[in-house]
């Protein structure tokens, strides 16, 4: 890999246009994301007439409070990009480990483990989390909790069974025969070769979870007005869908299946799923 | 196969067993106090304390779970706080509604997802297949609200064709007399055909909605299953045979596909259910959905707590017909035994 030369580099990166295209919209992103707060309208501040429709100026038009809805969007960036990142690898962490254990052990561990995990498969996941941070009661730290139970059983089948052909191999027997015991036959050995696949479902756990965040916030849970969040933006703006300021419920949404689709994007490529 | 029945029915009752103490656990151990919850911050403690009481809640946690077990098995779930009404009454009154915007988001899933995929898969990688994946990237991209909102931005606001927001029917307008509770059908049976289109304009949108979202899952599923076919045998003799391409596609890979298209609608209908909240907020489409979003406004746990009992026993039941239809098709599935 080191060794191949810059235009070969150039040229395998042109065959994967998806992976391209989606680190580039998550790039510009998260540039956006860190200078635009310097440069743009306080986001919670008033600072033209409400309901402006999008102009030079405002170039996402004014909200009903005569707040910039550019200026909120790309103060959303970084939020939102974070509750989907560490939402992601929470599942991720969690569930790998859990699937590491299942299918190491086999048994009735596997067993237990399994029937659980279908369990947590029963409900669709939206409402899971849903029910858990209603009950856990709400924060933003909460709410990455509630949501990433709710995405951890597709990590904890997708390692276990990776684990299940990867133990067979000789690297592990001769892990065991060294004297490793489980744990760290699992958890050094085994893990870094059965993670590849979570890899893909990380991408999109992450889109999963800005998806979520906007329901619950039009549900009324999770994030609030008056923070600048695409979700709660594209909540409090349905109402203006009606009466014919689009603008203001329209920019929110389109950042947020921009920044999906990204990460689609992203996760086909890692899946393999090229052409 | 009659093992093969015995087996799943054993397994789906132990997961329906787990599932009420998983909802059961949620609500009562998880720090939340539903009384308190319930009565708002400015309740007193004795307030909190008398209706603590009435709710069982301070008895011991075996004993609050064996009476709520119970009750389950006798179909009683407890009052809804904020009603007073049954709890079960209150979500099964409201699942016709429901069954019916899923089963019309189900099918426009398949006509949509269906033919996109076969048609991404019969040649893969030239610009039908790119344009069918964008399509499918595209409607999982979307935030069901926002699609929701635009749909109605467009389609009724703007442009007039479909009816708004507002329900089942016009506002004012007597349902058809209940027979199934679904309005298309009992419109249908009463005769009346005139009722039974404008329930179907009004039930359009809402399951565009759910729809357009639930189709991007079918077309991918449909487009690995019949990709995963033409590295077969069977492929492989009847292209020697010389027969044609398409006939292959459409006779051979199809069929065998199929198989797979089952397992997309049990998996495509726990995403309608799960997404049915919000499209029902958003429609005042009358069911379970909307029941479970006004628990969420007036903070009744155990009202959350049926909606997602009765949403993960319906995925349940549904994947177990699924898993049966599919040993019935396929003898590897009964023969073979346990997979997982």
């Amino acid at each position: 890999m080191s060794s191949t030369t810059f235009p070969a580099r150039v040229e395998a990166l042109r065959r994967r246009k998806s992976l391209v295209v989606g680190v580039v919209i998550i790039g510009v992103l998260v540039v956006l994301g860190a200078i635009g707060p310097f440069l743009l309208a306080d986001p919670s501040e008033r600072v033209a007439d409400p309901f402006l429709s999008p102009s030079a100026s405002h170039w996402f038009g004014t909200d009903s409070y005569g707040r910039d809805v550019f200026s909120r969007c790309v103060n959303a960036i970084w939020l939102d990009l974070a509750i989907g990142v560490s939402v992601a690898v929470l599942a991720m962490v969690i569930g790998s480990a859990i699937g590491v254990v299942a299918g190491y052990l086999g048994g009735i561990v596997d067993d237990v483990i399994m029937r659980a995990v279908d369990i947590l498969m029963a409900f669709p996941g939206f409402v899971l989390a849903m029910i858990l941070l209603v009950s856990l009661g709400e924060s933003l730290p909460k709410l990455a909790i509630a949501l990433a139970i709710a995405q951890v059983a597709p990590f904890v089948r997708l390692v276990r069974s990776k684990v299940l052909s990867e133990r067979e191999l000789d690297y592990v027997a001769a892990a065991r025969v060294s004297g490793a015991r489980w744990p760290r036959v699992a958890f050094r050995h085994l893990l870094p070769n059965s993670i590849r696949p979570a890899a893909v479902q990380l991408t999109l756990v992450c889109g999963y979870s800005i998806l979520n965040v906007a329901g619950l916030a039009y549900l009324g849970v999770g994030i609030h007005p008056p923070t600048a969040e695409w979700g709660v933006m594209v909540a409090e703006g349905a109402a203006n869908m009606l009466t014919g300021q689009w603008w203001t419920a329209f920019f929110p949404g389109l950042m947020i299946a921009v920044t999906v689709m990204a990460l689609h994007f992203i996760g086909d490529d890692l899946g393999g799923d090229r052409q | 196969m009659l093992r093969y029945v015995l087996r799943r029915l054993l397994i789906s009752a132990v997961t329906v067993i787990g599932l009420v103490l998983v909802t059961f656990l949620v609500v009562r151990v998880l720090p939340g106090d539903s009384a308190a919850a319930r009565l708002g911050p400015e309740a007193s403690q004795a307030d909190i304390e008398t209706l603590r009481t009435q709710l069982g809640l301070d008895d011991p946690l075996p004993r609050q779970l064996l009476d709520y077990s119970t009750g389950l098995l006798h179909g009683d779930m407890g009052p809804a706080v904020s009603t007073g009404r049954p709890v079960s009454d209150e979500l099964l009154d409201r699942l016709p509604a429901t069954i019916e915007l899923a089963v019309a988001g189900l099918v426009i899933a398949l006509l949509l997802g269906f033919p996109l995929g076969l048609l991404a898969a019969a040649r893969p990688g030239r610009p039908s297949d790119a344009l069918a994946r964008l399509f499918a990237v595209l409607g999982s991209s979307m935030a069901p609200i926002w699609l929701g909102l635009l749909l109605i931005f467009g389609l009724y606001s703007t442009w007039q064709l479909f009816p708004g927001p507002v329900g089942r029917l016009p506002i004012g307008t007597p349902p058809p007399p209940e027979v199934t509770g679904l309005y298309v059908v009992d419109s249908l049976l009463a005769g009346d055909f005139a009722l039974a289109g404008q329930s179907m304009q009004f039930l359009f949108l809402p399951a565009l909605t759910l729809g357009l979202g639930a189709s991007a899952a079918v077309l991918k599923m449909v487009r690995s299953a019949v990709l995963q076919t033409a590295d077969s045998g069977f492929v492989r003799t009847a292209r020697a045979y010389g027969v044609p391409g398409r006939e292959v596609l459409l006779r051979d890979q199809l069929r065998n596909a199929m198989l797979q298209v089952l397992t997309a609608i049990g998996l495509v209908f726990g995403f309608l259910l799960g997404g049915n909240i919000i499209v029902e907020r958003l429609f005042n489409w009358p069911g379970m959905g909307r029941v479970a979003y006004d628990a969420l406004g007036s903070n009744d746990l155990g009202l959350l707590q049926g909606y997602a009992l009765i949403i993960g026993t319906l995925y349940i039941l549904l994947n177990l017909v699924v898993d049966l239809v599919y040993g019935l098709i396929d003898p590897r599935v009964r023969l073979g035994g346990s997979s997982s």
